[in-house]
């Protein structure tokens, strides 16, 4: 099992960091639904091995909210919005791939959470450093939302690495709450692009006359 | 002794034969999905034959650089595949990452002077536009040899074909560094995301628009460089994939190696019909994913080792 942890950790930094250079918003999200169905798959996975019903049971919640339902939303977002490709980052989207490379690099060669952290929970960090990097750096509100669901991705398999970490109750609340945050960022993207034509956030200054 | 015979007879051979038999695969796969009934597989052979019968028209402006410069980069290839483990054997002389890149740079700068000798326009952008994507594509390939070096604890590049962990399973070390190389050998060989090989329109040639004044036998020295490139590139990511399935008996990495870098010639034409030039400018964008998986692959083999 623990090879397995760290394969799929390392799978899901590299498809958090290939995100981050991406800028068509299809192949995103069909990356950020493998990397959820994988995450589920895995909790699942766990949870039989360890025989923890709550792991399981919030690995199916995953795998179903966040691995099915939350893209095809997204996606439907995009398609209502009309906005397939990205207008741009804040940085040139080279620079941001080597800064999540440099990000990963020093995460795993200086170790900084080595008191309170396992080792095998290190990629997981990582996979929530891609994700802030990702919901930081672009303009688009839609790939914000991905960066923020890649995020609470690396949150997730952090809690799925360490067993017995979190009672069933939170896990559940805690995917109640993505799921709403997702719901509301759509409804505020809909409004944003009513409002500006445009859901580029650069834009958000100059509303239309 | 007799062993070391019998790898440089089957190099030897692969070398002679194997690039120009990859291209007309890889041009028959590409008729074929296009619809079109296309040339024989061996008729790179033909043509190679053809050209080398024909006299050259050389231009009077050009100097001895531009004829010397395909017999001085086919030099550069030549080592390089002597001393590359891209057939599946130990390569016959041993080298490391650096002469590799080297080799490739030296070869390039040959083509490139040649085009510039030429004076003609196209020849200029050309070499210009070739150099500039060389500085992005050497990093990858350095970083992406320096993980497999790194991984399997020698920097010899034919530690590379005689996996000395076979442990398999090398936390995405060698799948990591074989993509990078994958990209980096598109720019190399100039495959579809990032020149059109069927192009006739000079504007957009990189590596073609160097070879714009060559004609006869010289001709046929060029393309065939560019032939043996591509095999020589497939042929090493062959070797990281067979690493990463933990294959070890020589026989089995040969037909391997073999298989795989059909594969590869076959996925390169899929690509060559179904994908879009790439604008020069998005080119860094792509290619600094090769940057960026290079360098993830070093890291996770620097942990691992």
């Amino acid at each position: 099992m623990n090879t397995l942890d760290s394969l799929l950790g390392n799978l899901l930094l590299i498809s958090g960091m290939w995100m981050v250079g991406l800028s068509a918003i299809s192949t995103k999200l069909t990356l950020y639904a493998l990397q959820t169905v994988a995450v589920g798959v895995l909790a699942i996975l766990v949870g039989i091995a360890h025989h923890e019903t709550a792991l399981i049971m919030a690995g199916a919640g995953v795998l179903v909210l966040k691995g099915i339902a939350a893209p095809l939303y997204l996606s439907y977002l995009t398609h209502v919005v009309g906005c397939r490709k990205d207008v741009g980052s804040l940085l040139a989207s080279p620079l941001l791939l080597l800064v999540c490379a440099a990000a990963v690099g020093g995460l795993y060669l200086f170790h900084p959470f080595r008191a309170s952290v396992p080792p095998g929970a290190l990629p997981a960090i990582g996979v929530i450093l891609v994700g802030m990097i990702l919901m930081v750096s672009r303009r688009l509100a839609i790939s914000q939302i991905i960066g923020f669901l890649v995020l609470e991705n690396g949150m997730f398999y952090f809690t799925v690495t360490i067993p017995h970490s979190l009672p069933l109750l939170v896990e559940l609340g805690v995917l109640l709450d993505i799921m709403a945050g997702t719901m509301i960022a759509g409804v505020l993207t809909f409004q944003i692009s009513d409002s500006f034509e445009h859901i580029d956030i650069l834009r958000l200054n100059h509303p239309r006359k | 002794m007799s062993i070391y015979l019998v790898r440089m007879a089957i190099v030897t051979c692969e070398i002679v034969l194997l690039p120009l038999l990859l291209i007309g695969i890889l041009r028959a796969t590409r008729s074929r999905l296009q619809k079109r009934k296309g040339p024989r597989i061996f008729q790179p052979f033909y043509d190679f034959m053809r050209l080398t019968r024909k006299s050259a028209v050389v231009s009077e402006e050009t100097g001895p650089l531009f004829r010397g410069a395909p017999a001085a980069s086919l030099a550069a290839l030549l080592i390089l595949a002597l001393v590359t483990p891209w057939s599946g054997l130990a390569a016959p002389i041993s080298g490391d990452l650096v002469l590799f890149v080297f080799l490739l740079a030296a070869a390039r700068m040959a083509s490139g002077l040649a085009a510039l000798d030429t004076g003609t326009a196209f020849g200029g952008l050309g070499a210009s536009r070739e150099s500039a994507l060389s500085i992005l594509v050497e990093p990858t390939l350095v970083l992406a040899l320096a993980a497999g070096a790194i991984y399997e604890g020698n920097l010899t590049l034919n530690a590379l074909c005689q996996p000395a962990n076979g442990r398999g399973g090398s936390a995405y070390v060698m799948p990591l560094a074989a993509a990078a190389i994958w990209l980096a050998a598109a720019v190399e060989t100039s495959r579809m995301p990032v020149e059109d090989p069927t192009t006739h329109l000079e504007l957009t040639m990189i590596h073609e628009a160097q070879m714009l004044e060559y004609s006869g036998p010289r001709l046929a020295l060029v393309e065939y460089q560019s032939a043996l490139k591509l095999t020589v590139l497939y042929g090493l990511i062959s070797q990281f994939i067979l690493n990463e399935m933990a294959i070890k008996s020589s026989i089995a990495r040969v037909s391997g190696t073999f298989g795989l870098t059909i594969a590869m010639v076959v996925a390169a034409a899929v690509m060559d019909v179904f994908l879009v030039r790439l604008h020069w400018r998005k080119l860094p964008d792509l290619l600094t994913f090769g940057l960026a998986f290079s360098l993830v692959a070093c890291l996770l083999a620097a942990l691992r080792g």
